[in-house]
């Protein structure tokens, strides 16, 4: 029980099995290994609601922006709706290199914003600095 | 024997020639009871005398009566003699006394005829009026003063001939003037003609003949007076008013005129015209105008105008009318209020324009800008798909070819390494490839908002961005910049961005790049640049380098799409950075081009004009 306690929630919505993929293996560099990846917003907005219901609290979100079902906007506003979700660290990680779209989606209540990079060193130092920055244990 | 003395008779022959020749005479002049009396108391002495003259010697008692008679026989006629004398000298000087007095009458006519002759002459000379006189028995002509003035003459002396007349009518006109006079003379009738004269100068005059054949002393009189300034003036003005009328018809545009007391408004041609009507075929007044307007703008018609005269001002309303036919077509009427000069009165001066193409091709401008802009949000989609979907593939093949490389590197030999290598600098090339051809097409899009930009802190800022890669290059930058433009500041920025770093990227080996930037301001007309605008002040900023260069037979090509000069091998790129930067001076209404001594150097000229509103 404690170790479960212990084991950070770190969820992960990407539809794109390749980027899937690669995170997965850009956390499993940084040991971090417990991560629950979801195919798009509605299946992570399920998965919220029960962990919430089962008391458990996410400690870390990644999302993608281009989903189908439930786009990561969507995922954004809802979860800074609920104050039960508000302060859950939430980090977008998508292609788009635009200005406008990193700030509005930074408006919306992201915490942070990475474009998505060509190369698996700079995924890894973006993994790396996500987890030291916004993971903390409850 | 009856003796008979002459001297006896003398009295009686006498007495007898008086009584023939002056008896009459006075009996003419004093035909009263005096000439009568006088007349019976000859009968007494006529016997006197003959008795007298017969017996030759007095007659007893009678003698001495009788020479009583005999003397008054003498004094008789004499008296009469005298009175008859004195009656005469008195008549001769009443006669002169009416002479006097005719004489001095004829003299006054005579002043006054004079005087109204020259009344004549200034009235000729003032009108430019002169006449003349043809006898045609004896073809003789007279011409009036002011007449051979018209004629160009200064001489006024020589008698005019039929020669002289001929000459001076313009060769053209001859016919037509010779006609009009013959059947003037063959009609008994006026004549009247218009046409030219020919002046001994050689200059040409307009006249009007007139006049009429006098039948009784067989000649023709006339006038001549000199039109030319009228019809100057009246031809002028006909053709002022043609071509105001085509003018009109070419325009689609009709004039008016309405005065506040007038039933009527006049109309032009080009009135009719547009409102489908021949001209001056329909009677236009206000009541009626309002029935050629479409329905549902009459009231704003009538609403304009009734306002437009109760304030005594312009106005200017658009509407529709209704043609004949039925057509509905747009008109647009601007009238000028003007006051009369005298009275309360007023007028409309107003000019009406057919404006349905105008309106047409205004809302097929319309439409033409919404396509464009959905056309236009179309490309933005198609660059979002570009940049997002077009990358995705890209993307991966570099990482997972990065994985391959790190995770499996011990197990692929140098070649494979290698091919991997290839795999992903070509996967990058074509992401640099999208990008470029993205900033491309953004340039060319991209909401344009001119602001005022500072040359020197727009320049340092670039510079500032490109510090590694000058530092790494050991190049030396010299920016001697300043004044300020009105621009959109990234594009700027990024035109200096791509022309700088080109200046870093085809350095020559082992020759550090030494840039220099400078600027000028000059007007457009010392541009030598066709489509400066002459009157423009243009900001000139030159980048010159020490780098490579290039032929310049390809000064014009290197702005063009793809346009690159090097291999890739040589020097990376996509050869899109100098297409934007033309993309971006052509956004600014500026020009770009280049100068270079192939091995020493390029030298590239930016042209921006200072005020960009005042060009667009």
């Amino acid at each position: 029980m404690t170790e479960i306690m212990n084991t950070p929630i770190i969820l992960i919505a990407e539809d794109d099995p390749d980027d899937a993929l690669m995170l997965k293996d850009a956390f499993s560099e940084i040991n971090q290994t417990a991560i629950k990846f979801l195919e798009n917003g509605k299946l992570l907005m399920d998965h919220i609601k029960q962990l919430l219901l089962a008391d458990q609290m996410p400690n870390l979100i990644l999302i993608d922006l281009n989903m189908p079902v439930f786009d990561g906007r969507s995922v954004i506003i809802e979860l800074r709706d609920n104050p039960r979700t508000k302060d859950i660290p939430l980090i977008v990680l998508s292609t788009t290199k635009n200005k406008d779209d990193i700030d509005s989606v930074m408006k919306l209540g992201a915490n942070e914003f990475f474009t998505k990079p060509s190369s698996f060193k700079d995924l890894v130092d973006i993994t790396n600095s996500i987890t030291n920055n916004w993971l903390h244990i409850h | 024997m009856v003796q008979i003395d002459i001297l006896s008779f003398l009295p009686l022959v006498f007495l007898f020639v008086w009584a023939a020749f002056y008896l009459p005479k006075f009996m003419q002049r004093f035909h009263g009871v005096f000439s009568k009396l006088l007349v019976l108391s000859i009968a007494p002495l006529f016997l006197a005398q003959l008795f007298m003259a017969l017996s030759s010697q007095a007659f007893d008692s009678y003698f001495n009566a009788a020479h009583y008679l005999r003397f008054i026989s003498y004094i008789v006629p004499l008296v009469g003699i005298v009175l008859n004398y004195v009656e005469t000298v008195r008549n001769e000087q009443r006669m002169i006394a009416k002479l006097d007095v005719e004489i001095r009458e004829k003299q006054a006519i005579a002043a006054n005829l004079s005087e109204r002759e020259d009344l004549l002459a200034n009235a000729e000379r003032i009108s430019h009026l002169g006449s003349w006189e043809l006898n045609i028995k004896t073809n003789s002509y007279k011409w009036s003063d002011e007449l051979y003035k018209i004629y160009g003459f200064n001489d006024f002396s020589f008698q005019p001939t039929h020669a002289i007349n001929e000459q001076v009518i313009a060769p053209e006109y001859k016919k037509k003037v010779n006609k009009e006079l013959s059947n003037a003379v063959i009609n008994k009738t006026h004549f009247a003609a218009e046409y030219q004269i020919l002046q001994p100068n050689g200059v040409r005059k307009y006249v009007l003949g007139q006049g009429y054949y006098y039948g009784k002393e067989h000649k023709l009189i006339g006038t001549v007076q000199d039109i030319t300034q009228l019809k100057e003036a009246t031809l002028k003005l006909r053709k002022n008013e043609t071509l105001l009328r085509e003018a009109e018809a070419v325009s689609h545009n009709g004039s008016w005129e309405w005065n506040s007391g007038d039933e009527l408004v006049f109309w032009s041609d080009e009135m009719y015209n547009i409102h489908g009507y021949l001209p001056h075929s329909v009677i236009v007044n206000l009541h009626t105008y309002l029935s050629f307007i479409y329905e549902d703008d009459i009231n704003e018609v009538r609403l304009q105008f009734s306002t437009a005269r109760k304030n005594r001002a312009s106005f200017t309303v658009g509407y529709r009318i209704v043609r004949p036919s039925g057509e509905i077509r747009y008109v647009s009427t601007t009238a000028k209020f003007k006051e009369n000069e005298v009275g309360n009165g007023y007028s409309y001066l107003g000019n009406t324009q057919d404006v349905t193409l105008l309106k047409e091709t205004e809302r097929k401008l319309e439409e033409k800008i919404n396509e464009l802009n959905v056309s236009n949000k179309d490309l933005e989609q198609f660059a979002y798909v570009a940049s997002h979907d077009l990358q995705e593939p890209l993307r991966k093949i570099r990482a997972f070819g990065e994985r391959l490389k790190t995770r499996f590197g011990d197990s692929i030999d140098v070649e494979g390494q290698d091919y991997i290598e290839r795999m992903q600098n070509a996967a990058e090339r074509m992401q640099t490839l999208i990008d470029d051809l993205l900033a491309f097409s953004r340039a060319a899009r991209e909401a344009k908002h001119f602001t005022p930009v500072n040359l020197n802190d727009l320049i340092t800022k670039v510079l500032a961005d490109l510090d590694y890669t000058i530092e790494n290059n050991h190049a030396t930058v010299d920016l001697a910049i300043q004044g300020q433009v009105e621009g959109i500041a990234p594009q700027l920025a990024q035109v200096f961005q791509n022309i700088l770093s080109n200046s870093l990227k085809f350095m020559r080996p082992n020759v550090p790049p030494i840039i220099n930037i400078s600027s000028k301001t000059v007007l457009g007309s010392t541009l030598q640049i066709s489509a400066a605008v002459q009157n423009q002040w243009y900001c000139v900023i030159q980048i010159t380098d020490n780098g490579i260069g290039f032929d310049e037979s390809y000064a014009g090509k290197i702005f063009d799409l793809f346009q690159r000069l090097h291999s890739r091998a040589e020097y990376k790129g996509t050869g899109i950075g100098l297409a934007i930067c033309k993309k971006i001076v052509d956004n600014h209404s500026g020009f770009i081009f280049a100068k270079s001594i192939e091995g020493e150097g390029s030298s590239f000229f930016i042209i921006l004009p200072i005020k960009h509103n005042a060009i667009s």
